[in-house]
Parts: structure tokens; sequence; C-alpha cells
């Protein structure tokens, strides 16, 4: 009897323990890159720095699939912002489930869906520090770039709580033994605002646009394409997707 | 005879004013046109530049893109 008990009360514990779902606020720092300073890009590098201030994500998300989405600040200029979310490497909004990405890229490059894998490439690291009262672990990998001038490669740090025991995070990032509470990405930090679990109503994840999926890959090649400058040159109408 | 001498002496005085008249506007839209030209070839010369200066930095395509048309439009803004 008293083994059955114990059961029972494992039981509740753990339904009590469980996180079916929350909401998440970030908000984004930037640093400078030293590679700017006394350049022709100082000036707008440090407006895009001062105005991510304004920037809020969030991040709504159930036990298999999350959404992560910017709000811009109440009373700013969707043009104030934009540089700024560009530097923060946000291009619209995340559906994500634990393997891959969906996210509408901006519109100058036409109606596409972009999938991304959820990167796998973590070093845990024995490293912990407190964010916002959970106890967060340290966890390492490397974000690659590719363009015409070379390859470049920067660190990225994630804080992650095993805690909140969901695979997700900030900007599509993901796939580690809990909620990213902190994200670095080169002199980008994604950092966590509001906490919210077991929200009494289900968030609403919602789904992408219909358009084409196409990969990173295919991505890529319609930036390089030069496809930009044919629709800029037509005239650049303000979008209607959301950015 | 003198009927016809005005109105051929006013006729031609009028169209030599005219011609005048309209090859110093030319003149002058074509230095508009010049100058015009020249600063659009400033403001993309500085697009290249900045877009440039970003991909050297890491810049990924995308936001060097950005960084660059964004260049452009202060240029072209006239700061």
């Amino acid at each position: 009897m008293k083994f059955v008990k114990l059961i029972l009360f494992l039981l509740c514990l753990n339904s009590f323990s469980q996180i079916k779902n929350g909401r998440i606020e970030y908000g984004v720092t930037i640093e400078m890159i030293d590679g700017f300073r006394g350049t022709i890009l100082e000036k707008p590098y440090t407006e895009s720095m001062n105005n991510a201030r304004y920037l809020n994500f969030t991040l709504l998300f159930d036990k298999d699939n999350a959404f992560f989405s910017c709000d811009d600040g109440l009373g700013t200029i969707n043009d104030d912002v934009f540089m700024s979310k560009v530097t923060a490497g946000y291009m619209n909004e995340i559906y994500q489930n634990k393997d891959f990405s969906l996210s509408a890229v901006h519109p100058i490059y036409g109606q596409y869906v972009l999938k991304k894998e959820i990167s796998k490439d973590w070093e845990l690291v024995n490293e912990t520090k407190e964010i916002e009262g959970f106890l967060c672990y340290k966890a390492t990998s490397t974000k690659i770039v590719i363009n015409d001038k070379g390859t470049f490669r920067f660190p990225i740090i994630a804080w992650y709580c095993p805690k909140i025991p969901v695979s997700f995070g900030p900007n599509g990032y993901g796939n580690l033994p809990g909620l990213i509470l902190e994200l670095q990405v080169r002199n980008v930090v994604y950092g966590v605002k509001k906490i919210d679990l077991n929200l009494k109503k289900t968030p609403l994840l919602g789904k992408p646009k219909d358009y084409t999926i196409i990969t990173e890959e295919e991505f890529d090649k319609i930036v390089k394409s030069g496809k930009v400058e044919e629709n800029f040159k037509r005239g650049f109408v303000k979008p209607v997707d959301k950015f | 005879m003198k009927k016809v001498l005005f109105t051929v002496f006013t006729i031609v005085g009028f169209s030599a004013f005219g011609f005048a008249n309209n090859q110093g506007q030319a003149c002058v839209l074509d230095n508009k046109l010049k100058e015009t030209l020249a600063f659009l070839g400033s403001c993309e010369e500085r697009q290249g530049i900045a877009t440039n200066l970003c991909k050297e930095m890491g810049c990924s395509d995308f936001e060097a893109y950005f960084y660059g048309a964004a260049e452009w439009g202060r240029c072209m803004g006239g700061n």
C-alpha cells in the first residue's frame, strides 16, 4: 500500500513539475564590431545598437513546437528598428519544431519559406550561471558565414536551463536539453526578460505562410543571384509581410 | 513688300530667341543631369564601400546588402 501511495505521490509531483507550454520574452543587445570603428559603418552600426533596446522578442512554445516573433517597441517607426533586426540576425517569424524551423524570407527576395535544420553541433560545457532564478548550463557552437570575401567562424554561446526541458530558444536555436535563456551569437546577445510557464490558455503557435519552401543553399543562391537588385530597382514596395 | 519682310524678320527673330533660350535651358539641364549622375555615382560608390566592408568583417550577404542599401539611402538623403 505504501508503495502505491509513493507511486501516486511521484505521479502527482511529476504532473506538477511538467512544463506543457510557455511564453518567454527576450531582449537583444548588440556590441560594436571593432573593424567598423572609424569607418563608414560606425554610425549606422551604432544606430542599430542603440535601437536594439526597443526590440522585444517572444517565444511561445508547447511540448513539440515553438513560435518566435518580434514585437517592435511602442512608438517606434519600423525604419528605426529595421537595421537592428537585420543585425540581430532576425529575418521573420520563426516556426520551429525539434528538427527544423520555417520562416518566410524577407519579401524583397520573393515569396519563399526558408527551411533550416536545427543545429545539433553543440558542445556541452560544465559551466553554470543563474538566470532569472534558473540554473543554466553553458553550451557552445560555431556560426559559419561564407561570403565572397572569405569564410568566417564566430562563437555561439547558449545558456540553457534543464529545469525547463524544452529544446527551443531564441531565433530558431535549440536542440539542447533545456530552454535557452541566453544566446550569444558573435556580438549579438538575446537575453531573457520574462518567463511565463504553463499558461492557462494554450498558446496559438500558428503556421508559416503557404509559400514555396526553400533550403538554406537555395536561399543563398537567390541572395547572390542579384534578384534583390532587380526588385529594388523596380521600386521598393512596403512589404505586406511582417518583418 | 515691307509687310512680308516684317513677317519674315519677326518669325526669324522669335525662332532665334526661342532656340537660344532652349539651348540655355538645355545647358542648365545638362549641368544638373551631370551633377545628379555624379551624386548618384558617389552614393553607389558609398553603397559598394559599405557592402564590401561589412562582408570583410564577416557579415552575411543578407546583412551586407542592407547595410549597403542603408548607406545609399543615407547618401541620397544628403547625409
